[in-house]
């Protein structure tokens, strides 16, 4: 059991450790951001003094009250630039506290004081939470004062500043967490920023590159309700909750369980990596001995796919006219595995004769990306032949590439977000004759045949 | 007490410290020798609760150790290159320590800072070397804990610095009971403090003896026997572990009881013979050269 009081010094304690991240969080925001907020109301003021000279005054109040309060919606809700300072501090407060870690001597140092593991988590978690807590909570509201003192807000302000607290704090939480675990994967510095950036894009890489070979070697494959963006990613889930809320001004609560989930799981891994984690581990470049194999292939994989897409295109390979070029594509990707195989053993081992090393990894990888290759090229799972049962299917929407000839038009989604008219018509349309339509798509294929 | 049992550990397929098991006393100064690579500070960093072994236990008076706060409260670990916080001074450095030790005696630390030459509001990055040792030795006497582990601490002190920390040991010990583990290649060092030594090699202990017995059961007697038949009697009576013959004069290391030993001597043909004080060393290489291990190798200073 811990006491209130021990904990508390403790805390305090760390935060002496962390002043410099303190005094970062509190000059953006209790500095910068009222100190923005002010200048944004003086501009709009200034810059609408002509509106006045007119329009008159009481018109000139109008106009100049909606600017002011569509600024400060903006400034004190979810934007980029909240998304940038939070995601930058997040990942400043992760590794700050926990750097510890990459040392030996303060290892020997930490580890050899009396005090449990799971309270030097807490400790360090907690103050990295209260170090952007606190300040922004703080400067929010310093804003919103200088804002109410000009006559800036109204309730959508006081809302949407509330619903940002929420997002902004769930973003926080989520990338903090994701760059927890970035240290806790790694040994040092370096290679936790390369973890922290692989659990940024990976999923991204992955769809980029399901979406290039399926586009390469499938006759029917559709560009249309297929979706890049990454699920499991706090920025992706921050901007669609972002996007709804300025058009229906109000926070979709998919969203925000995603959000919470998410921060919640990948904290829970990171904390069980943390207990898990041996103090040897300073200055490696790998925690964990038996993840190398994996993160490795796991990497190289994906990386070695995407240059033989990169080589595709660059030959204009489109295998429904020939395969010229294939015989590059394989060669990019051999040599990727290859070169990538032996830069993540380097790194490894911080050793370039590491290169050399681990061969079977090399080898399981390159088997990997054949067979892969070879499920796309020969559609081994059958997705150019599939044509679902008519009992699975409630309604179909038929969009032929001539659609926007005949039925051209603007069009919005429930985010507010402009939408094609052939996205509209996949979303829309609801045609019943399924068994009709199923039967034109097989004469069709057999026709294309 | 502490009790290491059948303790093992590797770094990746090294083996650092191999199924090692010593006990140490309380209230006697433990000295832990070995050269570089012996597994010392992977001995110290287990005891102290920074590693876990993979094999075997550690106990601190029953407790084991590994991430235990009742058994590290009773342990500071002074490692071979002391950490200090960035930019801090030794006044930041006790409040840290006050709230981790309840115990720490803040008078005692302002006043060895006074005795011992260090201000304590100077940053600790401007410290020599020595001086950080010095500050991370007062910073562990000062905590109060039972136990304090120190990793080649000794080691760059200069010898009245040396001896300022020896006798600020016997006071402690006298006074409260602590019990000083010192990690050290350096057996000179170590020779007037220890009570009981233990010899790391290649991970694993060589020997673990109280210095006193050592010192008791062997003896250097340097003699001239008048004849060499007498000399063959004399050495047949004896258990000798070396014999070192120049000329006329032989210098015998002789395993047995002083009295008896001298006693024989007595009683042999000799011009004349005289036993000499043994220096740790001399015990330690006659000690490791019966198990066949040239001890010169392995002991540096």
């Amino acid at each position: 059991m811990t006491s209130k009081s021990s904990f508390l010094v403790s805390m305090k304690e760390n935060s002496k450790r962390r002043l410099w991240v303190w005094i970062v969080s509190a000059l953006a925001f209790m500095l910068a951001f009222p100190a923005l907020t002010a200048l944004t109301i003086n501009g709009i003021v200034r810059g609408s003094k002509w509106v006045a000279e007119s329009y008159g005054s009481t018109i000139a109040e109008e106009i100049i009250h909606e600017r002011l309060v569509g600024s400060m919606f903006s400034m004190m809700g979810m934007n980029t630039g909240m998304l940038f300072l939070t995601s930058a501090l997040a990942v400043i407060s992760a590794i700050q506290g926990f750097s510890y870690l990459y040392s030996r001597k303060k290892i020997d140092f930490y580890m050899g004081m009396p005090v449990k593991r799971k309270k030097r988590f807490l400790v360090i978690w907690l103050n990295g939470i209260l170090l952007y807590m606190i300040p922004y909570f703080a400067g929010l509201a310093i804003s919103l004062l200088i804002a109410a003192g000009n006559g800036a807000v109204n309730q959508s302000v006081f809302v949407s500043a509330a619903a940002a607290m929420l997002a902004n704090s769930l973003l926080y939480l989520g990338v903090y967490h994701m760059a927890i675990l970035a240290v806790m994967l790694t040994g040092n510095i370096v290679i936790t920023g390369f973890a922290f950036l692989t659990f940024c894009v990976y999923e991204f890489l992955i769809r980029m590159v399901s979406e290039g070979y399926k586009q390469m070697f499938f006759r029917y494959f559709s560009y249309f309700g297929s979706d890049k963006a990454p699920i499991l990613s706090p920025f992706t889930m921050y901007i669609n909750l972002a996007s709804r809320f300025s058009y229906a001004n109000r926070l979709d609560a998919k969203y925000l369980i995603g959000m919470l989930v998410f921060a919640a799981v990948v904290g829970v891994l990171s904390y069980i990596c943390y207990l898990k984690r041996p103090a040897e581990a300073a200055g490696r470049a790998m925690t964990f001995e038996i993840t190398k194999p994996f993160v490795k292939v796991l990497l190289v994989v994906p990386a070695a796919l995407f240059m033989g897409g990169v080589i595709a295109d660059i030959l204009s390979f489109d295998p429904e006219m020939s395969m010229d070029g294939i015989g590059w594509m394989i060669f990019a990707m051999a040599f990727a595995v290859l070169l990538g195989s032996g830069l993540i053993q380097v790194i490894y081992e911080f050793d370039i004769k590491g290169c050399l090393h681990k061969i079977s990894h090399m080898v399981i990888s390159a088997v990997a990306v054949a067979l892969i290759f070879i499920a796309f090229r020969y559609d081994l799972f059958g997705y150019d032949s599939y044509i679902p049962n008519h009992n699975q299917i409630k309604s179909i929407a038929f969009v032929p590439d001539y659609y926007e000839e005949g039925y051209g038009g603007a069009h919005f989604d429930d985010s507010g977000t402009f939408i094609s008219s052939y996205e509209y018509a996949r979303r829309n349309m609801q045609l019943h004759n399924v068994e009709e339509i199923c039967e034109m798509a097989e004469r069709s294929m057999k026709a294309f045949d | 007490m502490i009790e290491i049992r059948n303790v093992t550990k590797s770094y990746d397929r090294i083996k650092a410290v191999d199924n090692v098991s010593v006990t140490i006393k309380e209230n006697t100064v433990f000295g832990l020798i070995g050269t570089n690579g012996a597994g010392k500070s992977t001995v110290l960093r287990m005891l102290a609760g920074v590693l876990e072994p993979e094999k075997g236990e550690i106990a601190i008076d029953g407790l084991p150790v590994f991430d235990n706060m009742e058994a590290k409260k009773n342990i500071y670990f002074i490692a071979d290159e002391p950490y200090f916080f960035a930019n801090s001074n030794a006044m930041d450095m006790q409040k840290y320590l006050c709230s981790i030790y309840p115990e720490f005696a803040v008078e005692d630390f302002n006043n060895y800072l006074v005795n011992f030459g260090l201000d304590k509001k100077r940053k600790i990055n401007t410290y020599s070397k020595g001086m950080k040792k010095q500050l991370a030795l007062i910073c562990g006497v000062c905590s109060n804990a039972k136990y304090l582990l120190c990793d080649e601490t000794f080691d760059g002190l200069d010898p009245v610095m040396r001896q300022g920390i020896k006798s600020i040991f016997a006071s402690e010990m006298e006074r409260r009971g602590m019990t000083p583990v010192i990690a050290s290649h350096n057996l000179r060092e170590l020779e007037d403090i220890c009570d009981h030594v233990g010899l790391l090699h290649k991970g694993g202990v060589l020997l673990s003896k109280d210095l006193e017995d050592m010192k008791c059961n062997i003896q250097k007697v340097q003699c001239v026997f008048k004849t060499i038949e007498d000399e063959a009697k004399v050495i047949s009576a004896l258990d000798i572990m070396k014999n070192e013959k120049r000329g006329s004069l032989n210098v015998l290391t002789v395993r047995g009881n002083k009295a008896e030993i001298l006693a024989i001597f007595a009683t042999a043909n000799t011009i004349f013979f005289e036993a000499l004080p043994l220096s740790l060393e001399e015990i330690f290489i006659s000690e490791t050269e019966v198990v066949g291990y040239d001890i010169k190798k392995l002991i540096l200073g």
